[in-house]
């Protein structure tokens, strides 16, 4: 195997720390697109690869982040578009959640999977913008759509994910 | 409440849903590894010699990831790795013998790093730089080639060919410019089918034939089309498949790989040879072999030869004595066969696990051992996809049975819950197929331990040594053929069916490569993890029932 060497390594160090950055909340990312933890691991680890090819055209520190969810968000959509993805049933329950042993609240779960099972173009704009803390800028650059339609795609899904909760709480 | 409130909120709720992701090992190691691969120049050819590899209970180097990381399973998980770590530090054999390579799949190494096809005459494929594991003087023959002549108008006439374009396709998602698809499905046109061996390009067989195509909407999607050949007179008089008894063939199938085609294109042979080749279940699997396919005289790229699950294929499997005739129905949503509905009709209203009368109308009926086989296999390699592609087949006078029809999306997702998925009251799959015969015989707690019992041997028999060792002889056989094939077909690739597949021949090649890796070197290995443990939960079993069905490798 051909050790990677002068420039090379210097990607690699920055990809490294990249990875240690980031990596949980690209994985957290995927597994909201996905809902799938092995393929959101696919999926996160393709996130890295792509951007370690492209990593020359991305040197503001400041934007990484923005960079590293902009192409995670793209390629779970290829994911998404993939004959596998459309055959799955995506919806999601509390008791499917990757919880961890600790007791977790119920309502948390519920709001999580609530924003899940929305219509993919509002759950993701919850994803880049609430979860991941994207400004708006940013998130219109992920969606290829402009700043004032995150806004009202955001007031849409939050009034979505409100019904929905309140159907919930009813029920 | 104000939107960074809303935010505050939504992080928190998400971060705690969400925290046995943090649990999951950091895949930086993964990572780094694949961007030095990729950064090195020297092609990897998988090889067929296996790596070693921990048995798939006790993975070493990928923890498999716990879908719900709930205290049993934690507890489960955490008493199969310290078995694990015992076994290790006693220095037992815990995995399976795996079968030698076959030398016919092995590379050809000339001294140096790199190999060649055998030299035969027929089109080889470009020439690579490859590094391979092999031993030297081993080597992997050219794919056999089927030569395929018919009238060109047959196929390209602008309202009659079968490859024509039609009204229906939308050109703009399928840009193959001499192709169409949907409108002349069932239609044959007739020619002639040379087969020729890739190793001495000694013809073997030579028919005249029709030609249709085949394959179901996915397949028939993509630009390289399958191809369903069948015998106008006489037969096919050579045994096509070595792995099979059978001298002569009425059809076959030159498949494009299906939902599979622009993945790993040997997903479903693999999965195929493995049952055929490394358990005793008693099923029909269709015969794999890829070969290389000529149109007239246009090289039509590398397809999958299958045998075509027919009523000659059943008879020639079944051999029955005094019976000439055969119910067939694929997919359980199927509403095709009137006395297979019946059956099923009347079961769903029957008790068979409290009523005896229910019980011996079930076991007359259906070929019980039959049915739990092809559950336990699509279960076992997580076939998402069984709804559609369930074959069941009834000779006269005798009980129904079932056949391993295709499994293109088996050991593509390693923690699919295929318990869960096809055992829903409300029916398999996500499409709710019937599953009432399945629901039925599961009741009956004699056919549940049997369930069971096919369950823990296929997780004992294909272990993650064997899967990759199979895998790694399949791919071996194609490796040299796919540049060539890719730089006929990747053109045509259509991101409207698949976002992520190249459209140049090295970049669909490394595709390729990738979804092979994806396969071999995470689905195989976490596969079994996830089947045992799904299967602990669904059936409520104990950590010594598990053992009893499950076992914790040779010789225990």
């Amino acid at each position: 195997m051909t050790r990677l060497q002068g420039p090379e390594s210097g990607r690699e160090e920055r990809l490294t720390e990249m990875i240690r950055r980031y990596e949980k909340d690209i994985l957290r990312l995927c597994y909201l697109y996905l809902h799938d933890v092995d393929l959101a691991e696919d999926a996160a680890q393709d996130t890295f690869l792509k951007a370690y090819t492209h990593l020359d055209s991305q040197q503001d520190p400041e934007k990484e982040k923005g960079w590293l969810v902009t192409i995670a968000a793209n390629v779970c959509r290829d994911y998404l578009r993939s004959a596998w993805a459309r055959h799955m049933n995506r919806s999601v329950q509390i008791e499917d959640l990757p919880v961890a042993i600790s007791p977790t609240d119920e309502n948390r779960l519920t709001l999580t999977a609530a924003i899940m099972n929305l219509p993919p173009k509002y759950s993701e704009v919850i994803i880049l913008r609430y979860v991941q803390g994207l400004d708006l800028k940013e998130t219109a650059k992920a969606l290829h759509i402009t700043p004032s339609a995150v806004s009202r795609r955001c007031r849409k899904a939050c009034a979505k994910l409100k019904t929905e909760l309140e159907g919930s709480e009813e029920s | 409440m104000k939107e960074h409130e809303v935010q505050e909120r939504i992080q928190q709720a998400v971060r705690e849903s969400l925290t046995g992701l943090d649990e999951l090992p950091s895949q930086e190691h993964g990572i780094l590894e694949k961007v030095k691969r990729e950064a090195d120049p020297v092609i990897t050819v998988y090889s067929g010699a296996g790596e070693t590899m921990m048995n798939p209970a006790f993975p070493s180097g990928e923890q498999p990831r716990l879908r719900r990381l709930r205290p049993a399973l934690v507890l489960c998980a955490a008493f199969v790795l310290l078995a694990g770590l015992w076994m290790m530090i006693q220095n037992r054999n815990m995995s399976y013998q795996i079968t030698q390579p076959d030398p016919a799949t092995q590379l050809i190494d000339n001294g140096t790093d790199d190999l060649t096809p055998a030299s035969t005459g027929l089109p080889t494929p470009l020439p690579m730089a490859v590094s391979t594991q092999q031993k030297p003087g081993n080597q992997v023959p050219p794919l056999d080639r089927v030569d395929l002549y018919v009238e060109p108008d047959l196929l390209w006439n602008e309202e009659t060919g079968i490859l024509a374009e039609g009204t229906e396709i939308r050109k703009s998602q399928i840009p193959f410019e001499n192709a169409v698809y949907r409108k002349m499905i069932g239609q044959s046109v007739e020619g002639k089918m040379t087969y020729s061996s890739g190793s001495t390009g000694e013809l073997l067989a030579e028919s005249p034939v029709t030609v249709q195509l085949g394959g179901d909407s996915y397949s028939m999607d993509m630009p390289q089309k399958s191809l369903l050949i069948r015998v106008k007179d006489g037969l096919i008089d050579t045994p096509l498949f070595e792995d099979r008894p059978y001298n002569v063939y009425l059809s076959v199938l030159l498949q494009n790989g299906g939902k599979d085609c622009l993945l790993t294109r040997v997903a479903d042979g693999v999965q195929s040879r493995l049952i055929e080749k490394y358990t005793d279940l008693n099923i029909l699997t269709l015969a794999w072999k890829p070969v290389v396919v000529y149109l007239n005289d246009e090289y039509w790229g590398q397809c999958n030869m299958r045998e075509s699950m027919d009523a000659d294929t059943i008879f020639q499997y079944e051999k029955p004595a005094g019976s000439n005739s055969v119910s067939t129905m694929k997919g359980l949503g199927s509403k095709g066969n009137m006395e297979y509905l019946e059956l099923v009709n009347r079961l769903q209203k029957s008790d068979p696990a409290n009523n005896p009368e229910d019980r011996e109308y079930l076991e007359k009926n259906v070929d019980i051992d039959s049915y739990l086989n092809w559950l336990a296999i699509e279960m076992y390699f997580g076939n998402a996809d069984a709804a559609s592609t369930f074959f069941t087949y009834q000779i006269y006078g005798q009980k129904w049975k079932c056949a391993l029809l295709e499994m293109d999306y088996g050991l593509f997702n390693a923690s699919f819950n295929a318990l869960e998925s096809y055992l829903k009251p409300e029916g398999f799959g996500t499409t709710k197929q019937n599953n009432t015969i399945f629901l039925k015989i599961l009741e009956i707690d004699e056919y549940r331990e049997l369930f069971l019992e096919k369950l823990g041997k296929l997780y004992q028999s294909l272990t993650t040594e064997v899967m990759q060792a199979e895998l790694d002889q399949c791919v071996a056989m194609l490796e040299p053929e796919m540049m060539k094939h890719f730089e006929r077909w990747a053109p045509y690739n259509v991101p409207a069916l698949n976002q992520e597949a190249p459209t140049t021949a090295e970049e669909a090649y490394e595709y390729w490569k990738g979804r092979i890796d994806r396969m071999r070197n995470g689905t195989m290995i976490k596969r079994p993890w996830y089947v045992y443990l799904q299967t602990q939960e669904y059936f409520g079993l104990s950590n010594e029932e598990m053992m009893k069905y499950f076992g914790m490798g040779e010789g225990e």
